[in-house]
């Protein structure tokens, strides 16, 4: 259902009220304008980090590094997630290692990353999966030992294989548990991302906003930052778009091709 | 005599402290149609779950022929369960998949198709569970049983939960398919007159902890196929008369 025209409008003035306002004060209060900027002086910066090409240069290493670890975090997660479900003992086992870990904070060990990866990109998309890797296991694994078991009954009644229960029913119904943790993944793995920059780094929206943070040019670090929420705007927009085709997903992993077409 | 697709020796079941089921003994004849009739929480369901594999007996023995073992068991639960995210074909063709290294072929997926078209699916074949009738789901879970021509068919109380014009349609449809078949099949239910109408032999189980109060072996000269016609034989009357005061007794003193 359409909102309420009033709604839209009133959302629109709230967003006016709040950048007049911001604009204003960061004109005729020089502190103000010191921690924060205005909206003007951000889209000036803004657009001279377009024109020069840069804005472009950094979204790009950012997203990768981002999209990187996002693919990586979520498939490792969700196929280690859902296999467990294989094995009752594997998955008693191992639950309380995956619990602790998915609670620990991954900047803790920012300085062991550089050891371990680098500085180059390689350090980035390894925040990026660690950040994601978790949150697919645990939703992975929390789908696959919430499945109906009356439909693994059902299964079991005509002597299928735990492998078959697996593929056909284990799978297909931990489909929006899976899509879940991408949704959330989304912005997790950009937050590794700059985790990874503001470590180490030479390029990256990241790095454009902590150079432009110890300048004390806040305009341009929060032009960079809008550069972020744009890649997040990006990313979750790709999560909606495999939302919204799940249907078609569950028919490529869990129907065989010979009636696929029935579809 | 050929030997039993099943043999029952003496199975009592408890779950903690209450008994289910107390030495249960029988044999289920090759192709034969043996209904298992008995009050609410008797422990029919969990005879069944019990044939399947599903639940292990506390005591005493089930064996499964091997011709069983070869040719396979299907399931026909009491809901129909289908899986939400296949069309009613795609449900279907899961009695089919659940065999490992099984493939769809085309004449399996001919056949199947025939069979909905018989069984007034056609033009469901890509229709969503949510999409159907309560009766049309549950000819799809039959039909999901028949698919891969099981020799074993259990059946719990499959049609309990559709309305009585629909059961009673059902109910001819399924006798069809059962003779047309090489199956035999248990079929637990607490409606007598389904019971009468099905089998070849009528097992009467009392109230918890059940146990088996009678055998009947019921045959009727008029109306045998159908499920209305047949009320029509004397011998169905006086048959339901006796499971039913069978029941009935066993059910108070319990």
């Amino acid at each position: 259902m359409p909102e309420p025209k009033r709604v839209r409008i009133a959302r629109w003035a709230i967003l006016l009220i709040i950048l007049v306002s911001w604009e204003l004060i960061g004109t005729f209060d020089t502190s103000f304008n010191f921690l924060l900027g205005t909206p003007s002086q951000i889209i000036v910066e803004l657009s001279t980090l377009v024109r020069s090409g840069e804005f472009f240069h950094d979204a790009y290493i950012t997203g990768a590094e981002a999209l990187g670890g996002l693919v990586l975090g979520t498939v490792v997660g969700t196929l280690a997630g859902l296999t467990v479900w294989l094995s009752n003992s594997v998955a008693a086992a191992t639950r309380p290692f995956v619990f602790a870990l998915s609670s620990f904070p991954v900047f803790a060990i920012a300085p062991l990353m550089i050891v371990w990866f680098g500085v180059g990109i390689e350090m980035k998309i390894a925040f990026a999966t660690l950040a994601t890797v978790f949150v697919a296991f645990n939703q992975a694994y929390s789908g696959a030992h919430m499945v109906s078991k009356d439909y693994l009954e059902v299964m079991r009644g005509f002597g299928a294989s735990r492998w078959l229960q697996f593929r056909k029913i284990v799978v297909p119904s931990s489909l929006d548990w899976v899509l879940a943790a991408l949704r959330v993944n989304t912005g997790l793995s950009l937050l590794g991302a700059f985790i990874g920059e503001f470590v180490a780094a030479d390029s990256g929206l990241g790095h454009v906003i902590m150079a432009a943070a110890s300048l004390y040019k806040v305009p341009k670090a929060l032009a960079a930052a809008f550069g972020i929420v744009l890649l997040a705007a990006c990313f979750n927009w790709l999560a909606g778009l495999i939302e919204k085709h799940r249907g078609v997903l569950i028919q490529y992993i869990s129907v065989p091709k010979a009636i696929r077409k029935y579809k | 005599m050929s030997t039993p697709d099943i043999i029952v020796n003496r199975v009592s079941k408890r779950f903690g402290e209450l008994e289910v089921l107390r030495e249960i003994s029988f044999e289920v004849p090759p192709r034969g149609f043996t209904c298992i009739v008995g009050p609410s929480g008797c422990g029919k369901s969990t005879l069944l779950r019990m044939i399947l594999g599903l639940e292990i007996p506390t005591s005493g023995e089930i064996k499964i022929g091997e011709k069983v073992r070869t040719k396979g068991i299907a399931y026909i639960p009491q809901k129909s369960l289908l899986l939400p995210w296949r069309t009613a074909l795609q449900n279907i063709c899961l009695g089919l998949e659940a065999k490992d290294g099984s493939r769809i072929t085309k004449a399996s997926l001919d056949y199947l198709l025939a069979l909905m078209g018989k069984y007034g699916l056609h033009g469901f074949e890509n229709a969503y569970p949510n999409e159907l009738s309560g009766g049309m789901e549950q000819r799809v879970s039959i039909l999901r049983a028949f698919a891969r021509n099981p020799r074993l068919l259990v059946c719990d109380e499959p049609f309990s939960s559709v309305d009585f014009v629909t059961r009673l349609k059902l109910n001819s449809e399924f006798r069809d398919l059962c003779a047309s078949s090489e199956t035999t099949v248990v079929f637990v239910t607490h409606n007598i007159e389904e019971a009468l109408f099905f089998a070849d032999d009528l097992f009467v189980l009392s109230g918890r902890p059940g146990r088996i109060v009678r055998k009947h072996n019921p045959h009727f000269t008029i109306g045998g196929h159908d499920p209305v016609e047949v009320r029509k034989d004397p011998e169905f009357n006086r048959l339901f008369g006796e499971v039913w005061t069978e029941l009935e007794s066993t059910h108070a003193g319990t």
